[in-house]
């Protein structure tokens, strides 16, 4: 099967920090991935690389065969940027909800605007969406008056409207209170349940452990190990690796 | 226990209301106080011509039209001007970047009487005669754009970095991530301070009254307080009419923020 993202030698510096070194990543379709890795390994900024919300330094980007080269400029370059940025949906650490339009033009944004779809339309899409996640009983209400985990679903059920066809999360639970970090994750994993490719950013190992196909481990900007998450957490084979699950271990204990 | 402990955290806010109320009060005393030394000063030591204030109140009054219109004109231009201002601010294309610092910088570092008299007395010097009215919309309209633009600077710079990132990442062109996410978020935070600004041009407007072409409060009460020789009568009317626009246009302004600070949309 062809992958649906596929990553080649990407670099990113930021001034003269070399945050990613020569990264190469394939997903397949239907792939649920979780990147993890201490602060500061380049974790996040590769997921963000994937969108150009980080313009790449070099390399190539390609998601469901649309391929954009990084460090380009001109008309053609923003364009398939543009094409891109419409075959992945992104969830926010901070969830960035819109707040001055409420739940449903939240959600109707981007379908309206960018895709220049039919209100009704998106508004019946947006609905199956907020169902889904569970909030379509808010669909009237402003994102203020919301707790961050009903703001997180969503952002995810905005993310989904665009119809994507792989999802990114950059820590969609660091921000949360910890009583609501289920009901984003029960969310993820109803989305991973669906068949959507998702690449997450993530520090948590029971989502990691339960619902991914793989683990990616980054330290220092490289990819130090790539597994199924039963091995990697029974058998990790870089010492970085085991020290990272160690501290959660503890952590949880 | 409980019902104790409930009612004494009932009577720490009762504590608590009854000294802001006292506070209110005591505030509102003062000010009838205050007010009645002026009426006093002005009806006893300090003898007014009443027969002069009787004649000439509803001729300085009318002169409000002339000072709301020209404030009116002259925000409308400024809130024009600034948002050009702070846009090109955030430009990256040096020119247009380069203009607007050009123009906020020369505007703030000069005098607004002196740019006041500068479109009456000295366009004309190279053949541009401009009608008072419209001189003075443009005076007010470029020194108010030129400090309203920091306004609306701060403005687009509150609104967070996530903002534009998740317009972004939903495919949106930077010119719909503006229009459709950043400004309405900005003028949301600039509507309060614009709502002071307005407030004071309904001030500075007396400005242009120096040069003699606008028929606003100032201009009407130093033509009539200067051929009768009344000028403390004329003066004390002006400013009663324009202490009395500027406490209502403050109820409404307050009146305004209290509701955009609600429902935070």
């Amino acid at each position: 099967m062809a992958p649906i993202v596929k990553i080649t030698n990407l670099d990113k510096y930021f001034g003269r920090l070399h945050v990613i070194k020569n990264i190469s990543l394939e997903i397949q379709p239907r792939q649920v991935v979780c990147l993890i890795g201490r602060s500061g390994s380049g974790k996040s900024t590769l997921l963000r690389c994937i969108n150009f919300l980080e313009e790449p330094s070099h390399g190539t980007i390609e998601v469901d065969g649309i391929k954009v080269e990084g460090g380009e400029k001109g008309r053609e370059h923003r364009q398939q940027v543009h094409d891109l940025r419409l075959k992945t949906g992104m969830v926010f650490q901070e969830f960035n909800l819109f707040p001055h339009m409420s739940v449903l033009q939240n959600v109707i944004e981007g379908p309206v605007t960018v895709k220049g779809m039919d209100r009704n339309q998106a508004i019946a899409l947006a609905e199956e969406n907020l169902d889904s996640v569970g909030m379509l009983f808010k669909k009237d209400e402003y994102p203020n008056r919301l707790s961050g985990g009903q703001k997180q679903r969503i952002a995810i059920a905005r993310a989904l409207t665009m119809q994507p066809k792989v999802m990114l999360f950059d820590e969609p639970t660091s921000a949360l209170d910890p009583e609501l970090i289920g009901e984003v994750l029960n969310v993820m994993k109803k989305v991973a349940k669906d068949g959507m490719t998702m690449l997450v950013v993530t520090h948590e190992m029971g989502f990691a452990r339960e619902v991914a196909d793989r683990v990616i481990v980054m330290a220092d900007g490289e990819l130090i190990e790539d597994a199924k998450p039963e091995e990697l957490f029974r058998n990790p084979k870089d010492p970085r690796t085991k020290a990272l699950i160690d501290r959660y271990r503890t952590g949880e204990g | 226990m409980n019902q104790n402990q409930k009612s004494q955290a009932e009577l720490l806010y009762e504590a608590q209301q009854r000294k802001i109320r006292q506070f209110r009060t005591n505030v509102a005393l003062t000010w009838i106080v205050l007010l009645g030394v002026l009426v006093y000063l002005f009806s006893g030591p300090i003898r007014l011509d009443t027969d002069f204030i009787q004649r000439n109140s509803l001729f300085i009054a009318t002169g409000v039209i002339d000072t709301l219109k020209i404030s009116f004109l002259s925000i409308t231009l400024a809130i024009f001007l600034a948002l050009l201002a702070a846009l090109g601010r955030l430009s990256t294309f040096p020119p247009v970047y380069a203009l607007s610092t050009f123009y906020v910088s020369l505007i703030r570092g000069t005098p607004l009487y002196l740019q006041i008299f500068f479109f009456f007395l000295a366009l004309p010097q190279l053949n541009i005669v401009l009608p008072g009215l419209v001189a003075g919309v443009f005076a007010l309209g470029l020194n108010y754009g030129a400090y309203m633009s920091e306004t609306f600077r701060a403005g687009l710079a509150s609104v967070g970095r996530g903002q534009r990132e998740a317009a972004i990442a939903l495919g949106m062109t930077p010119g719909q991530t503006m229009r459709r996410i950043i400004l309405p978020q900005a003028l949301r935070f600039a509507i309060p301070p614009m709502g002071n600004d307005f407030i004071s041009m309904t001030k500075d407007s007396a400005l242009v009254s120096a040069t003699g072409f606008v028929h606003e409060i100032m201009w009407r009460a130093t033509r009539v307080g200067r051929a009768e020789l009344n000028n403390l009568e004329a003066l004390i009317v002006a400013a009663v009419f324009y202490w009395m626009m500027t406490l209502i246009l403050t109820f409404f302004q307050s009146r305004l923020e209290s509701r955009l600070a609600k429902g935070d949309r």
